[in-house]
């Protein structure tokens, strides 16, 4: 009886294995189950939009300023959405090897605000789902979808399947991912969808008692602090423009999802579970899309998944906001209201936001809430919350009733050319004139993205945006807060500066300025060009193509070069749109942007990324994966530069990006900052198995170094924040004897961030922006060192060479005279105040002409704009140098007194400049350090100038100082016909 | 492999139909000499896996319960990766003859901490739990055998989705050549898999240990086997105990460490306390 009993037991646990779900079997033959069975939507007459298509061609694509999908993507749509799903062996930004939602947008609208969304199960690279197939499915009229197959990145005993789904009558995506633990450990899996937001796009928006828009900031090191609990996570596009839609995903089988937010990346999706071997995870969620401007339309279909899922039932409200003289009330700038449950009893921090909507343009609106609880409706304008109600115990159908907004300003901006007095193009800064009417229209997108005073609009989107206000042909009219304001009008450095205080009060008004071009600033025979200039099409940039080409013309640049994140780009046509074809020139370029970390240096456990290179002028081919640009991931810059090799159209130029920039989110965003070079010591002359060995070597299968870049900047920004560092670096490289070209880039990626031309590089070249611009023209003069760079001050220097000939900085190597001279003159426009000039050699200022006079007038236009007119003796410059030596000039603000205090690997001294001397007391040392357990830092920027200072008007505009440096005359004092490397201490 | 199971299987449950079946009478040896002591006696008792599965089991019946815990670790910093578990155990045994030993282990609580860079997750759960029967086969002065089987039952709530069970079949000898020295063997073939949705990912693995305790008093014994495991996680682990008697109580310090094969774990550690009755 026992022995039969035994049997029965074996054959039952043996045999139970037998009826398997979904794909859990693993086995090659299953199929994954249909995603959210109890998940429908309803519509009539629908099915035949349904459709699933490998994208073959340019058309196909979707529309939108987020929009990716290429070539062997795979779109499915129906009558209110479409979906792209990278192709296998696509690769974009976290995702490995294709398989991720690259597009997600309302059908036929340009309207995608997804840059990626990509499974994971945790933060390290091998916590990514690496996809290896891809089986289209068509059960049209019913459905159709994709299933994808995969592991882990690096685990191919851990099997995953996803399959992405889309029915007629869907307002979004089925989502159903498995996950089966074949390996023999334990796993911790947070297995959530990652969406990658990057920092001035769409925002998460979650509820929760003090959440919404707002979330508890985190590191990699803290982020397990910060998973919570939420019913949906949604966001929204804030381009400022009608480009924008909103997104929502909700679990089909769970009332929550456990992740993380940040305006970086969010995470959403199952608790975190530990999983041991034969484990298994499925998490089903639909991720809804809809046309709205405010979170709200996805929500809405949030709310009704849920409805579904969970039995939770909404309430729709409605209500309608007003405002005397409005110009729009259709804008997120202007009106936006958040309902949050709670009640005004509470304070705001603990009411738990459910939804933001903006209004129609007749000012109504409706969203959805949870049914039966109370709730705060707030109405914001220009960043600032200025109404709010409070309604108990919300039924369905409820009218909110009607909310009156304070009144603005409707202001017109004219900007005219004094010679001709034509419209110009120009930017318009609008400064409160103290403090006090700072307070009083300080504001922010519900507490994200950057504050301003006032607040025109989301600081990354369209103009008006933050106190910016583009003008085209000489007008634009913006909606301003009342209060009392600085208003600049800005051309460009090589114009005049317009200023005008103006009282803003209800109704229409108008300000006028006249810019006058400062004749003999700009250098015959140069071209402003800035290298580092981001659109909407980058993953961090929300700025549509209008306003940016609009800002290149604002800041009357002659060249600029599109450098998007991770995607060729062309601005030609929008060039062309403008009319500014005649007058300035766009390059195609990219911005390669490493995210999924790979390098290991010695002496660290932490896996890296290569940084930010520039490339340009490349082929722009937008049926192509990331428009062609090439795949930068897990590969050394070497291999890198070779993978773009057969990508330019020209003249290469390779430029390397802020060095020694601040790594954000574990990834860092210049090469020799991730290797921990240290400056102290010289460069190998090949692979040492050091750090430098790194930045020297030559990858397996490339032709180029890894430090194979021409250029490299030195002012990145319109502050010039982090100069002594990139300076610094700089400088070890032009001792090191590589003759890398300093450039000097807005890097902006919006009107706020940076301003586009600010800086620029002022290159000599006999070429000229327009019809006949030839960039690889251009780019030989960079590549000659025939350009300095500056954010206002001009610097001419010659240095005469044997011959007596004066010779301007170049890469050129040349013997001086005997007796020779560096000839300099500096000039700048009078509201660009220089205050010094300093000279360079090897690496230490070796002197500096100081107390410069400086301009009466920041406004005037005519007069002299000669700041320094001299010459200094080499042999002076040269005093304790031996051998060959490189000269730079620069010229500006004084600097703060730098020095190294540390930051290098285990805290050692590293040759970078890591602290200012902040307690001014002459000296750089220990008690400039500043921080709870800080050993080095901060290194500050000089203090910004106040009213009454010179600068002042320069620092309203660029938030910085003034500031220029030359390219080196290389000098070869050794009469060996070359430069040879002074080395880490300058030949000294 | 199912073939396998089932074998397994019923091997197991035709060893629990011996209990039942008339005594066959022994010669009464090493296992009688040794019936009083609390001491305990053996293959150190602990395993690599679920509850006592896969670890070396003595030869002689007793009548004993106890507790027990079993600390496991991975800690592999490099990968940014930890698991830690600790394990509290309930075992007894009860000699229904001379020969027979009915037996069970229950995991109370099973606590695992995991790490996967910075993130982390504790769970405490009902953990696994074994039964089993070990019948004598010969047991002369000095050497005494016994032939082993026991069964996982899904008791654990630690797999997402799934249950697990298993058979575990083996052989296991002891030889006392002096009053001092006890030398010990066991060998085990064992299947597990699992019962869910999901597959049942069947995974066989056989184990044999030898080793030997040191017995310079009645009261203390010191222990040294070494394991070795083949299957899908294979090891061959030195493990070292203390043993401890006073009067019916014994207690059983042991810690391992895997020195070849795949298994990753960085440390393995128990502490048994048992009353002998």
């Amino acid at each position: 009886m026992a022995v039969r009993l035994a049997v029965v037991a074996a054959l039952v646990a043996v045999g139970a294995g037998c009826a398997k779900e979904s794909c859990l079997s693993g086995e090659p033959s299953c199929v994954v189950a249909s995603p959210c069975p109890n998940v429908s939507f309803e519509c009539s007459g629908m099915n035949e939009q349904l459709a699933i298509d490998t994208i073959s061609s340019v058309a196909q694509r979707p529309g939108g300023w987020n929009a990716l999908g290429a070539k062997g993507d795979v779109k499915l749509s129906n009558a209110f959405a479409e979906v792209v799903i990278a192709g296998l062996g696509t690769q974009n930004f976290l995702d490995p090897n294709g398989g991720s939602i690259l597009d997600l947008s309302p059908r036929g609208q340009p309207k995608d605000v997804v840059n990626n969304i990509f499974q994971v199960v945790g933060i390290l690279p091998g916590d990514g789902l690496r996809y290896t197939s891809l089986k289209l499915i068509d059960e049209k009229p019913e459905r159709v979808a994709v299933e994808l197959r995969g592991a882990l990145e690096g685990r191919p005993d851990v099997i995953a399947f996803t399959r992405y789904e889309l029915r007629a009558c869907d307002r979004g995506v089925r989502v159903r991912t498995e996950l089966i633990n074949g390996s023999t450990d334990t796993e911790l899996w947070s297995l959530v969808d990652g969406y990658y937001w990057s920092g001035r796009e769409a925002l998460p928006f979650t509820p929760g008692a003090g959440f919404g828009f707002t979330h508890p900031s985190f590191n990699l090191l803290t982020i397990n602090n910060v998973f919570r609990t939420f019913p949906f996570l949604a966001a929204a596009g804030h381009t400022g423009d009608d480009r924008t839609s909103s997104i929502a995903t909700a679990s089909c089988t769970a009332p929550g999802m456990e992740g993380f937010n940040s305006d970086q990346v969010s995470a959403a999706g199952l608790p975190r579970t530990r999983v041991p071997p034969r484990g298994y995870l499925v998490f089903e969620r639909f991720i809804a899309v809809a046309d709205s401007k405010g979170v709200s339309g996805a929500i809405d279909l949030a709310m009704e998944v849920r409805r579904q899922v969970t039995k939770e039932a909404f309430a729709a409200v409605s209500g309608k906001v007003e405002r005397a003289s409005a110009l729009a009330l259709a804008s997120e700038r202007e009106t936006s209201v958040l309902i949050s449950e709670g009640n005004l009893a509470m304070p705001a921090e603990q009411r738990s936001p459910w939804t933001q909507v903006v209004p129609a343009a007749d000012g109504t609106f409706s969203a959805r809430v949870v049914a039966g609880k109370s709730y705060v409706v707030e109405a914001h304008s220009f960043g600032r919350k200025v109404l709010e109600k409070e309604f108990a115990n919300v039924a369905d159908g409820l009218d909110l009733g009607a909310f009156v907004l304070p009144s603005t300003g409707a202001v017109t901006f004219r900007v005219n050319d004094a010679a001709t007095m034509q419209g110009l193009d120009a930017e318009i800064f609008v400064v409160p004139v103290d403090a006090a009417e700072r307070e009083k229209v300080q504001g922010t997108l519900h507490g994200r993205f950057t504050s301003c005073a006032p607040w025109l609009g989301t600081p990354s989107g369209a103009s008006p945006a933050c106190n910016r206000v583009l003008v085209r042909q000489g007008q634009a009219t913006a909606e301003v807060p009342l209060g009392r304001y600085y208003v600049y009008a800005f051309h460009g450095p090589f114009w005049s500066l317009g200023r005008d205080t103006v009282t803003i009060m209800p109704g229409a008004s108008t300000v006028t300025f006249t810019l006058t071009r400062l004749v003999g600033l700009k250098p015959p025979g140069t071209l402003s060009a800035d290298f580092h200039i981001h659109g909407a099409a980058s993953f961090d940039s929300s700025i549509p193509d209008l306003d940016r080409v609009l800002s290149f013309s604002a800041s009357d640049l002659d060249v600029a070069v599109g450098t998007d994140h991770d995607v060729v780009y062309d601005y030609t046509r929008t060039v062309e749109q403008l009319g500014l074809g005649a007058r300035l020139s766009t390059v195609i370029g990219l911005e390669t942007t490493g995210h999924i970390p790979f390098l290991f240096i010695p002496k660290s456990s932490f896996p890296l990324v290569i940084g930010h290179y520039n490339m340009w002028p490349l082929k722009y081919d937008p049926s192509l994966p990331r428009n062609g640009g090439p795949y930068d991931e897990l590969v050394e810059p070497g291999m890198l530069f070779e993978r773009t090799r057969p990508l330019f159209t020209g003249t290469p130029l390779i430029e390397l990006n802020h060095p020694w920039a601040v790594a954000e989110f574990g990834r860092d965003l210049g090469f020799p900052r991730a290797l921990a070079m240290d400056l102290n010591r010289d460069l190998p002359a090949a692979d040492d198995g050091t750090n430098l060995g790194i930045y020297v070597r030559t990858p397996q299968g490339a032709t180029f170094a890894n430090d194979g870049h021409h250029a490299q900047e030195v002012m990145n920004g319109t502050d010039n924040g982090l100069f002594h560092q990139y300076r610094a670096f700089w400088w070890y490289v032009l001792n090191q004897g590589r003759k890398k070209v300093g450039t000097a880039n807005s890097d902006s990626h919006s009107l706020t961030d940076n301003t586009v031309g600010m800086p620029f590089n002022l290159v000599t070249a006999p070429t000229q922006p327009g019809p006949t611009f030839d960039v690889n023209t251009l780019n030989r003069a960079v590549l000659d060192g025939r350009s300095l760079g500056t954010n206002g001050p001009v610097i001419e220097a010659t240095i005469e060479d044997a011959a007596g000939m004066a010779r301007p900085f170049s890469t050129t190597t040349f013997a001086p005279k005997a007796d020779a001279r560096v000839r300099v003159k500096v000039t700048s426009a009078p509201w660009v105040p220089v205050h010094e000039v300093r000279f360079v050699v090897n690496g230490q200022i070796v002197k500096t002409v100081r107390d410069l006079p400086l301009p009466a007038d920041p406004f005037a236009s005519t007069g002299s704009f000669v700041r320094y007119e001299g010459e200094v003796a080499l042999a002076e410059l040269l005093t304790g140098v031996t051998g060959d030596a490189w000269v730079s000039i620069e010229a500006g603000r004084p600097l703060l007194l730098a020095g190294d205090l540390g930051g290098g690997q285990g805290g050692a001294l590293d040759g970078m400049p890591d602290t200012t001397d902040n307690n001014g007391d002459g000296v750089v040392n220990a008690q400039d350090v500043m921080g709870t357990g800080a050993k080095i830092g901060p290194l500050a920027d000089p203090p910004l100038a106040k009213e009454g200072e010179a600068g002042f008007d320069f620092a309203n505009v660029t938030l910085g100082y003034p500031l220029a440096f030359t390219n080196p005359f290389f000098l070869d004092r050794t009469g060996d016909g070359q430069f040879t490397a002074p080395g880490a201490k300058g030949g000294r | 492999m199912r073939t396998l199971a089932l074998s397994l299987l019923i091997s197991t449950a035709a060893l629990a139909q011996e209990v039942s079946q008339p005594v066959v009478e022994l010669p009464r040896g090493g296992c009688v000499a040794t019936e009083a002591r609390g001491l305990p006696e053996g293959p150190l008792a602990m395993g690599y896996v679920e509850a006592d599965l896969a670890s070396g089991r003595r030869a002689c019946p007793r009548n004993e319960v106890g507790l027990g815990v079993r600390g496991l670790g991975i800690i592999d910093t490099p990968a940014f990766y930890g698991d830690v578990g600790a394990k509290g155990a309930l075992f007894g045994s009860w000699a229904v003859r001379p020969t027979t030993e009915l037996f069970a282990t229950l995991e109370a609580v099973s606590f695992g901490f995991t790490q996967n860079a910075t993130l982390t997750k504790t769970e405490i759960t009902l953990g696994h739990m074994t039964a089993g029967v070990a019948q004598v086969l010969y047991d002369t002065e000095k050497l005494s055998g016994a032939l082993t089987g026991r069964v996982l039952l899904p008791t654990s709530f630690e797999i997402p989705g799934v249950r697990l069970v298993g058979a575990e079949l083996g052989h296991t000898v002891s030889w006392r050549p002096k009053a001092w020295l006890e030398v010990h063997g066991a060998a085990s073939i064992d299947l597990t898999a699992g019962l869910g949705a999901a597959r049942s990912d069947p995974r066989v693995g056989a184990l044999g240990v030898v080793g030997a305790m040191w017995q310079p008093t009645s009261w203390f014994g010191l222990v040294l086997d070494v394991s070795g495991r083949a299957g899908r996680v294979s090891y061959l682990a030195p493990t070292l105990g203390a043993r401890f008697r006073i009067s019916s109580f014994g207690l059983e310090l042991a810690g391992s460490l895997p020195v070849v094969g795949n298994d990753r774990h960085d440390f393995v550690a128990s502490a048994r306390f048992s009353w002998r009755f």
